[in-house]
């Protein structure tokens, strides 16, 4: 037996299980036969074994270089280093979609198995519903983007993947990183779709509900943040975020999902918002599959489009029926999300969380506007347009004040009603820092509102949150006399979520003054030099010290040796690794560049090399400056920290008291 | 009306306000922001109407029209609909230097606003990238030997 028909011997065993899980799962559901889950969860676990093993049989295929099978022949080359073997799994359209197939199996074998004795009687529907979309994935595996295809006369070597995949090291992990999290929204949908179906909204299902969106929101932030990184250290234009459709529709969900962690709060506490948290849940996950089919069936000539297929109308369908499903749902089960309860006041807690997420919902908006709109000029006038970065630039910065903004007031806030005297009490210092920020910034010499007011609301916010998060564990140590690390560690996990919600809030700080600075004082400089030239960008000079040249088994390379100055004479030689170069893959007719990147913690320098003249021994480049850019990479650790504060799972301790409204379930299980 | 229902009518009339305010001014925005794709010939075909707007001109740079000024980076070339002499060809001027795919004849894209002079000026050139993998036809990667001219000549 070969390699093609065990991987696609697999794929079809997944698939049938997918489907056999997905029929069994809502009928035996919606007949309310609660006898058949375990069938549904046998099935489900060899969906995900199945899709498990088929990946791992096409490692095999990729490390052996057995060209038969099609995918190997597209993507692999015997010159091509190990780790880009392996990565090259998910390099092209065919292997990520079979990639996306073991995750999908993975997510749904956790969820299932970590419910699988304590769970509410939706289980089965929401399995059910996670089924039918492993279903689909699976059948997009099997039919339109099947990468088994065997080839019977094979050549002895291939193109190797994508040469910008291959360029950095962190194409290693970003696309597995935004997988995990479009993925991951398959769960919450799954969730929210079952109870809607069973029509048993009570509380049970929301704990699980907000812990699995919490768990692909976190990936895909990092995944995202990840992406930009590598456009910035490899494309080499000089930017990390260009409103590119691939990059909208990784951001959509993100939004939705952010809005949906803030407004299932206002659902637990005041038992309102309830339709329009649902209505977030589901949302996030179409938008994963919408962003899923901008960038999988090329439909936008982006940068990002080298896997066009004709996987679209498949794409188109399935939308379209998750449309439809959705509001079908809410339609008829829209008479049980009604609010239990009166928003109170603007000014108040849930107020603030209400105005958020009108706030979220708008960047949306603003967002999937901007990126459908070509679509729509083409397809009713014809005409070819793309929407300018300024339209996003211009509509997101008053909606992102605005949310920076909130982020100081929130927390500051009681639920219910505020009494006035005390929030002018909370608010002073906050405040008067915030104030002196702005001034001590503009004393420094920074001008423009823009960076003035992020930087303003940046420390207004921060000593919010600081205080939020150290208020509790200083009073510890005066009434219960414990020492500062015992103190902070028990506040912390006595209230895990909202601590770690605010370390995850000073990570969206720093990220956002790190666009703020980034974008308003970077400096650009252009120009061809000489061999021991120099010129300057900012306060640092930058000298060419000759071309070099060199070979590897999978690319040649060209860089232009440099010398870089910093305002204190001190000099960074720029001759090995680190010298910005360009590529010559043999698959690619173009160049690809790799720019020279100096990172320091308040500034990035950053030289890309645009071109050389090997005869007249001269090079021209473009220069950046960007001042606290690296700050959107180092707030990873802090939103992951966050996160992980959040959903570390609390330890069972006093039985729930006898006030808490009596649960259908077994509580804290769906 | 009992002041539940009151309260949410206020608070549904206030998000309606809001929704279309922003609608309003967001597809303002955008008309403002516009970029449109354009060759050469359909761009000339606009007259007036093209002056100022954000364009993405698209087209073929022609052989011996590229100057090229080292000294303050100034650079001048004509863009063509095709290779064809009767096709219609529009000056572009640029401050930037040239990607090193640059050359005569090449696809190029570039974006920037045509003016009255009949100049077009940019800021941004794209050489037509084609990453996509295409079989070796004759013998040789397309373009091999342009490439070892690069990465060879001393």
């Amino acid at each position: 037996m070969n390699l093609s028909n065990l991987g696609y011997g697999l794929v079809l065993l997944g698939l049938l299980c997918a489907a056999f899980a997905a029929i069994v799962g809502i009928t035996t559901g919606m007949m309310r036969k609660e006898s058949a889950l375990p069938l549904v969860q046998k099935a489900i676990y060899g969906f995900a074994a199945s899709m498990l093993g088929a990946n791992l049989v096409m490692v095999y295929a990729l490390l052996s270089h057995d060209f038969s099978v099609k995918y190997v022949a597209q993507v692999g080359s015997l010159s091509t280093p190990t780790i880009f073997t392996i990565v090259s799994l998910w390099s092209a359209l065919e292997g990520s979609i079979l990639f996306w197939g073991a995750i999908m199996g993975a997510y749904i074998f956790a969820f299932a198995w970590t419910y699988r004795k304590e769970h509410g009687r939706y289980m089965q529907l929401s399995l059910g519903v996670m089924a039918a979309v492993a279903t689909f994935f699976a059948f997009l595996i099997a039919g339109p983007a099947n990468p088994w295809t065997h080839i019977a006369n094979p050549l002895a070597d291939g193109p190797g993947p994508n040469p910008l995949l291959q360029n950095h090291v962190l194409m290693i992990i970003h696309p597995p990183m935004l997988y995990l999290g479009y993925v991951g929204m398959t769960i919450p949908f799954g969730i929210a779709a079952g109870a809607l179906l069973r029509g048993e909204l009570g509380d049970a299902w929301l704990v699980p509900l907000r812990k699995w969106t919490l768990v692909p929101w976190i990936f895909l932030s990092v995944g995202i943040i990840l992406g930009s990184w590598w456009a910035y250290a490899v494309l080499g234009w000089g930017g990390y975020w260009a409103w590119d459709p691939v990059e909208n529709a990784s951001f959509m969900p993100w939004l939705t999902a952010t809005a949906f962690m803030h407004s299932t709060m206002v659902l637990e506490k005041k038992k309102s918002l309830k339709l329009w948290t649902i209505a977030l849940a589901l949302a996030s996950f179409i938008l994963t599959i919408v962003g899923t089919f901008m960038t999988r069936s090329g439909v936008f000539n982006s940068v990002h489009s080298f896997t066009q297929s004709d996987i679209g109308p498949t794409f188109l369908v399935f939308i379209g029926v998750l449309l439809v499903f959705s509001t079908l749902l809410l339609a008829v089960r829209g008479h049980m999300l009604v609010a239990e309860s009166q928003l109170g006041s603007i000014v108040s807690r849930e107020g603030s969380i209400l105005l958020n997420n009108l706030v979220f919902a708008a960047i949306t908006f603003v967002v999937l506007l901007g990126t459908l709109y070509p679509l729509i000029t083409e397809g009713l006038l014809h005409k070819k347009i793309t929407v300018g970065e300024p339209y996003f630039n211009q509509m997101a910065l008053p909606l992102s004040l605005a949310t920076l903004f909130l982020m100081g007031v929130g927390p500051m806030l009681p639920w219910g009603v505020a009494d006035p005297k005390v929030i002018q009490r909370q608010a002073i210092i906050p405040g008067a820092v915030g104030l002196l920020v702005a001034g001590v910034c503009f004393a420094f010499g920074f001008r423009g509102w823009m960076p003035l007011t992020v930087f303003g609301l940046s420390g207004f916010v921060v000593v919010v949150t600081l205080r939020e998060l150290f208020l509790p564990a200083q009073q510890r140590m005066t009434e219960q006399k414990e020492k500062m690390f015992t103190a902070i560690f028990v506040s912390a996990s006595r209230a895990r979520r909202r601590f770690g919600g605010y370390v995850v809030h000073l990570g969206i700080v720093a990220i956002m003054v790190a666009v703020a600075a980034s974008s308003a004082y970077k400096i650009h400089n252009t120009g061809t030099l000489k061999l021991g030239e120099s010129m300057k960008i900012g306060e640092y000079s930058v000298r060419f010290d000759g071309l070099d040249r060199g070979k590897e088994p999978h690319r040649e390379w060209i860089a232009a040796k440099l010398t870089l100055t910093s305002p204190g004479g001190e000099e960074t030689v720029h001759h090995g690794s680190s010298a910005p170069r360009m590529n010559f893959y043999e698959r690619s007719n173009d160049p690809i560049g790799s720019p020279s990147v100096t990172e320091m913690i308040v500034r990035d320098v950053y030289v890309s090399l645009l071109s050389y003249d090997v005869k007249a021994n001269t090079a021209s480049f473009n220069m950046w400056i960007f001042p606290m850019v690296g700050w959107i990479w180092y707030a990873i650790p802090l939103l992951v920290l966050g996160t992980l504060i959040a959903l570390w799972p609390q330890r069972k301790q006093k039985p729930v008291p006898a006030t808490a409204p009596v649960a259908e379930v077994v509580p804290g299980a769906p | 009306m009992k002041p539940e229902t009151r309260n949410r009518l206020i608070a549904l009339g206030a998000i309606l306000v809001a929704g279309s305010a922003l609608a309003w001014i967001a597809f303002g925005n955008i008309g403002e922001n516009l970029v449109y794709y354009w060759k050469p010939s359909e761009m000339v075909a606009q007259g007036q109407k093209a002056y100022g707007a954000t364009v993405r001109l698209g087209g073929v740079v022609v052989p011996g029209s590229v100057l090229f000024n080292t000294e303050h980076t100034a650079l001048t070339f004509q863009v063509a609909d095709s290779h064809k002499g009767d096709a219609v060809k529009v000056t572009v001027k640029s401050e930037q230097t040239p990607p090193q795919m640059f050359r005569e004849g090449i696809g190029v894209v570039v974006e920037g606003a045509f003016s009255a002079d009949q100049v077009f000026r940019t800021n941004r050139l794209m050489v037509n990238h084609s990453n996509e993998y295409r079989a070796p036809t004759d013998g040789g990667m397309p373009d091999e030997a342009w490439k070892n001219s690069l990465t060879k000549a001393e």
